[in-house]
């Protein structure tokens, strides 16, 4: 009863407007929905149908019957053909000789091909010739009298049948021998590139295999056959697994020998990358579809994430040795960042491998590593580096690595480095790597002669090396300055003619006209020293950088108050007006000179200072930024570094090595109070430095902040508590003590002054002034 | 997942010379315009063990990750592979697609 009343219901329904009917198959359409947009096409009445009306309802036959067809309904499919004629009036005559063959009616298919041949276009033709060929194939005793005779198709047949059978029988040589006899261009073509790239896939030959399968046309009937080949990973899955048909999805599993099962298990494993404990313990759940060797290699690689997992692993794999055992902690330690564990297992393992012969050079590499702990750790604990470096350097002395690690350990211009480097060259002689090292050490040391003579000796092993060209250039003029000291002013030219030998293209922007312009005028020769002068300023290019050049040399030189005065008169006249980002990129190679040329550096920087001042923070980079703040550094100009380093922080997000410049210069290098909040923000960006693993910044704001903790103003402060907290974190952090130990040493540390204030005072007899007992409270 | 020596295709006791020859075997094999994953794997592979010393860090200290990638493709190297069977080809060839497109109009 209740169907009745729906069906009356349905029957009398709306009058749907034939518009919306239109809009609502092309949406089913959309969708892949072809029964519906058929359903929704048809309701509308014949004398309201408008012309695209028939192209929608012929594109919605046609992906009907295809879907159909690819259900095996082909002859479901072949009835829908006829409604489309009838309503559309129109064909799709290759759709229709598919459906035919699909049925095994190749005589009705072909025939169809026959009447209508003329309207069939070459790619056509060839397809349908195709694809004949390939059902013909896939049928076991299909019946060829319907063929003419002299039809390719039929020509070809048996030997392709002969080959197919040939190759699933695995004989190659007949397959090859029955290939030769097949012409590209016959209908077989395709079917003879794939199955000769299948030839080629069983012998291994997956470079020339996969050239075949990818040149196979898309649309060509016979691609079916590479399709399950391509998927594979070996051709760089050029098919997706989502893109094959079931029988193609077969095959791949043939293929590849991978159940059902497991290829759920390996598809799921995309879900579990990047989780690391979730993976290990996903894998373990699998364990009995994956071979034990397998299973361990991969949750061994995942060991060092999930240290909690090592008992569990020990229990299902065991370790092969204690060594790994160890090495294992050891590494899942350094994740933690527990270098103390981390250092104590090494030990283990080298405890391990002294057991072993020949193990010395990997001795030499743990504790080498342990040495890097302890460089990377902002305590800085240089004695324990070197001791470690040491005791790699005994497990393996001729590892010149080792040897540069070691001297890296030494801060420049430490003694100890420059007999560590002397040492080094002396047993490389010829290392490209020792003799910059070396000269860059010498150079330091102020010993010109030497650093000249090794970089003349690498230049002629790297003749394009720019730098060491500069370098070179530069220590003979340095040489040039020091025999100027003692008066030699002939040799000091000599060895000014020397750096000249080595310029080439304007490397040094100059500086050697200057530095021969000087020499002459300082040995009476002002007319010639002009001349040198002038070609200087032209070999510079830029004013106010040529003109610096001068004043710098000219005071190195200690060229006499009349010269000085004009360089430094003619240097103030080029700084008229605004530096412009241009200007200051120019200058700055010039300012970031190293100390070689150290007083006139100075001086010629101090000239220059108000002029840098007046820059309104435009135009620059937070790297180009970064650099000048480094030059200020070194020359302790704090007004500046102030400056740069303001504009380096505007930059997001700000980096704690600009803030460290900042409250450098800001707080004259630690000797000027800053406040609480400040110094709050300080500590903020050391932890953001460690964060980011940027120790030496660490270990720069931590200076720092030790110079800035007896200056610490607490006055005014209203976040005291939290200040005083994250003080006593950071810090307890840092040395790794506990916050109540911190705490209890504060106090006696704040007391103890308070005391020796107190008897100071009594002392002087001045009346003490009131004394904040404790700075954070 | 894969050592840099099964990247390389060569054995664990390889020296310089041998650990060359099997890197310019593999990019040859797999150019970076065709393969540019694995490509870059090969030359990562290449970079850890390319000296005597990189290799005996890469034996105590590496820690990569396995590369969920190539453990399918492990996992798929020790599965026993099959031909296929006439029948799977002859499935195969009848399940070509329909043609895409051509149709005619009735005048």
């Amino acid at each position: 009863m209740k169907k009745k009343k729906k069906r009356t219901k349905r029957s009398r329904g709306k009058v749907v407007n034939p518009q919306a009917l239109m809009a609502r198959a092309e949406k089913y359409l959309s969708a892949g929905n072809s029964a519906e947009a058929i359903k929704s096409l048809r309701k509308i009445a014949e004398d309201e149908r408008p012309e695209r009306w028939f192209a929608l309802l012929k594109s919605a036959y046609q992906m009907r019957m295809r879907q159909l067809a690819g259900k095996g309904m082909a002859k479901e499919a072949l009835f829908l053909y006829d409604n489309m004629v009838r309503f559309c009036r129109c064909d799709d005559h290759p759709l229709l000789i598919h459906l035919h063959f699909i049925l095994g009616k190749y005589a009705e298919g072909y025939a169809v091909y026959l009447q209508n041949g003329e309207s069939f276009c070459r790619r056509e033709s060839q397809r349908v010739e195709e694809s004949l060929s390939s059902f013909l194939l896939a049928d076991e005793k299909p019946d060829l009298g319907f063929l003419p005779q002299d039809s390719p198709v039929r020509k070809y047949f048996s030997l392709a049948a002969e080959t197919l059978q040939a190759f699933c029988c695995g004989e190659p040589d007949q397959v090859t021998a029955n290939l030769k006899q097949i012409p590209l261009r016959s209908p077989y073509g395709t079917f003879k590139l794939v199955i000769k790239a299948m030839l080629l896939h069983e012998e291994n030959d997956i470079q020339s295999a996969g050239k075949i399968f990818r040149g196979i046309r898309r649309d060509s009937p016979f691609y079916v056959l590479a399709a399950p080949y391509l998927s594979l990973a070996c051709y760089g899955k050029e098919v997706s697994q989502t893109a094959l048909s079931e029988p193609a999805v077969e095959t791949e599993a043939a293929l590849t020998g991978v159940t059902k099962k497991e290829k759920k298990f390996l598809g799921e494993l995309e879900k579990y990358n990047g989780d690391v404990s979730r993976l290990y313990n996903f894998l373990m759940r699998n364990s009995a579809l994956i071979n034990d060797d397998l299973l361990r290699r991969a949750c061994g690689l995942l060991l060092p994430n999930v240290p909690g997992k090592v008992t569990d692993f020990s229990k299902r794999f065991g370790f092969s040795d204690s060594c790994e055992y160890h090495r294992l902690f050891a590494l899942a330690a350094e994740k933690e960042s527990d270098f103390s564990t981390a250092v104590s297992q090494w030990l283990e393992v080298v405890k391990t491998l002294r057991e072993g012969e020949k193990n010395s050079k990997k001795i030499a590499l743990v504790y080498s590593r342990c040495a890097g702990f302890f460089g990377r750790s902002y305590l800085n604990i240089k004695g324990s580096e070197r001791e470690y470096y040491r005791m790699a350097l005994e497990a393996d002395p001729g590892d010149r690595d080792l040897h540069i690690k070691l001297i890296g350990s030494y801060e420049e211009g430490n003694n100890k480095r420059y007999i560590l480097i002397n040492d080094l060259y002396k047993k490389f002689p010829d290392d490209p790597v020792v003799m910059s090292l070396t000269i860059e050490a010498a150079l330091r040391r102020g010993a010109f002669k030497k650093s000249s003579g090794i970089a003349a000796k690498l230049l002629r092993l790297d003749p394009v090396n720019r730098a060491l060209r500069i370098q070179l250039i530069n220590a003979h003029l340095s040489h040039a300055a020091k025999l100027v000291d003692r008066k030699r002013m002939d040799l000091a030219k000599k060895e000014c003619e020397t750096a000249m030998g080595y310029e080439r293209n304007n490397l040094v922007h100059g500086k050697v006209h200057f530095f021969m312009g000087c020499l002459e005028i300082m040995d009476g020769e002002e007319k010639v020293g002009s001349g040198y002068i002038e070609q200087g300023m032209a070999a510079c290019g830029h004013e106010i950088t040529g003109r610096f050049l001068l004043s710098v040399t000219g005071k190195k030189l200690t060229i006499g108050n009349k010269w000085q005065k004009r360089f430094d008169r003619e240097l103030r006249l080029s700084l008229r007006g605004i530096p412009a980002a241009d200007d200051l990129l120019r200058i700055l190679p010039f300012l970031e000179m190293s100390k070689e040329a150290e007083d006139g550096w100075e001086h010629g920087l101090k000239t220059v200072s108000p002029w840098l001042k007046k820059w309104r923070g435009d135009g620059l980079t937070l790297d180009d930024l970064l650099r000048f703040c480094r030059v200020f550094d070194c020359c302790d100009n704090y007004r500046l570094l102030e400056l740069f380093g303001r504009k380096a922080m505007a930059f997001k997000p700000p980096l704690p090595i600009a803030h460290y410049y900042m409250v450098l210069g800001k707080s004259r290098r630690g000797t000027k109070k800053i406040s609480s909040k400040e110094f709050d923000r300080l500590v903020e960006s050391a932890e953001i430095a460690e964060l980011q693993g940027d120790m030496k910044t660490v270990q720069l704001l931590d200076d720092l902040l030790d110079e800035l903790y007896f200056s610490f103003d607490m006055a005014g402060s209203s976040s005291g508590s939290s200040s005083r907290d994250g003080f006593l974190d950071y810090f307890s952090d840092l040395l790794g003590e506990d916050q109540e130990e911190m705490e209890e040493k504060h106090r006696k540390d704040t007391l103890s002054g308070v005391e020796a204030e107190k008897k100071k005072g009594a002392k002087s007899g001045k009346k003490n002034k009131p004394i904040q007992l404790n700075l954070f409270e | 997942m894969k050592t840099p020596f099964e990247r390389l295709g060569i054995d664990k006791d390889s020296d310089d010379e041998a650990v060359r020859q099997g890197y310019l075997k593999m990019v040859r094999k797999y150019p970076p315009d065709r393969y540019p994953e694995k490509f870059q794997r090969i030359q990562d592979g290449y970079e850890l063990i390319r000296t005597e010393k990189k290799r005996l860090e890469y034996q105590l200290f590496h820690t990569e990750m396995p590369v969920i990638d190539e453990f399918v493709e492990l996992f798929i190297d020790g599965k026993k592979k099959k031909k296929p069977t006439l029948k799977m080809i002859r499935r195969l060839l009848r399940s070509i697609p329909p043609p895409e497109g051509a149709d005619k109009e009735h005048g």
